[in-house]
């Protein structure tokens, strides 16, 4: 009998949900209004950014701030300039050694260096 | 915004010249050893930091060893043609391959003795501390190399 009752009920919560559509209100206005709150939310970042680069370009024209720059490039350039010939140093070590051992020893010499 | 522009310009016109700089001066070393008459031996000067009396007569000295070197070279690769010559001989028993492979571990013996005592030699041009990490650097590639078989204290052994 309870188990009738409850397939009953099930039917009619079916029925409710199929017959259910939201009404949304999609109209022009509205889209207008979603679009003014997304570039509401936008300027509110703007300012800051333009703040930001405005405090960047002052700092930048000032003789320290250029003084920093240049350093910054000099540092960046001689640091790259120094490990790229200690790479070439590393390179350069390493073909000598096996140069020297290959003129030294009978085993790993090349068939070239001998007649 | 001209100057940031002009800044920036002078900041990679400085980083170029400085890369330009500090890669010359680090390379300086190897365009001398690549000049040299021998370069192999230019850069063991450098590596070892010798005086120009210890290098002459770590020259000396090697040239020496060369005509011994060249010498014992042709006599590892008679005997190595002699193992496989008897070993593609039809009739072969072994025993002739077995004699040509005893010949030849006597021969490397007897190179492997020449070189430590060149060597020994060598390290003993050199100031004590370089002559001995020159001793330690040569043998580590040349007698003590190792053809596959991994060294007790490799760490290549699995566990």
């Amino acid at each position: 009998m309870k188990l009738e009752e409850n397939q009953e009920d099930d039917f009619r919560l079916g029925a409710l949900l199929r017959e259910w559509q939201p009404e949304a209100d999609w109209s022009k206005r509205r889209q207008a209004a979603v679009w003014d709150h997304i570039a509401a939310g936008e300027s509110s970042t703007a300012p800051f950014i333009s703040i930001w680069l405005s405090r960047l370009n002052e700092w930048l024209l000032r003789p320290q701030g250029a003084i920093v720059v240049l350093l910054v490039f000099a540092l960046v350039g001689s640091g790259l300039g120094w490990v790229s010939g200690q790479y070439r140093l590393d390179r350069h070590s390493q073909t000598m050694t096996a140069q020297y051992i290959g003129s030294i020893d009978p085993y790993q010499m090349k068939p070239a260096l001998f007649p | 915004m001209r100057r940031i522009r002009l800044l920036l310009l002078g900041g990679v016109a400085l980083a170029t010249a400085t890369f330009f700089c500090f890669h010359a001066a680090q390379t300086r070393a190897i365009h001398e050893v690549e000049t040299a008459p021998l370069p192999e031996l230019a850069w063991l000067k450098s590596e070892f930091r010798l005086s120009d009396a210890e290098f002459k007569e770590v020259q000396r000295l090697h040239d020496a060893y060369l005509p011994q070197c060249g010498e014992m070279c042709l006599r590892i690769q008679e005997k190595n043609m002699e193992i496989r010559e008897s070993l593609e001989r039809a009739d072969n028993t072994g025993v002739d391959v077995r004699m040509a492979l005893r010949e030849a571990a006597l021969l490397r013996a007897e190179c492997q003795g020449k070189m430590l005592e060149h060597f020994r030699r060598v390290s003993r041009a050199m100031p004590q501390e370089q002559g001995r990490r020159y001793f330690d650097w040569v043998v580590e590639r040349t007698l003590l190399l190792d053809e596959g078989m991994p060294m007790p204290d490799s760490g290549r052994f699995s566990p």
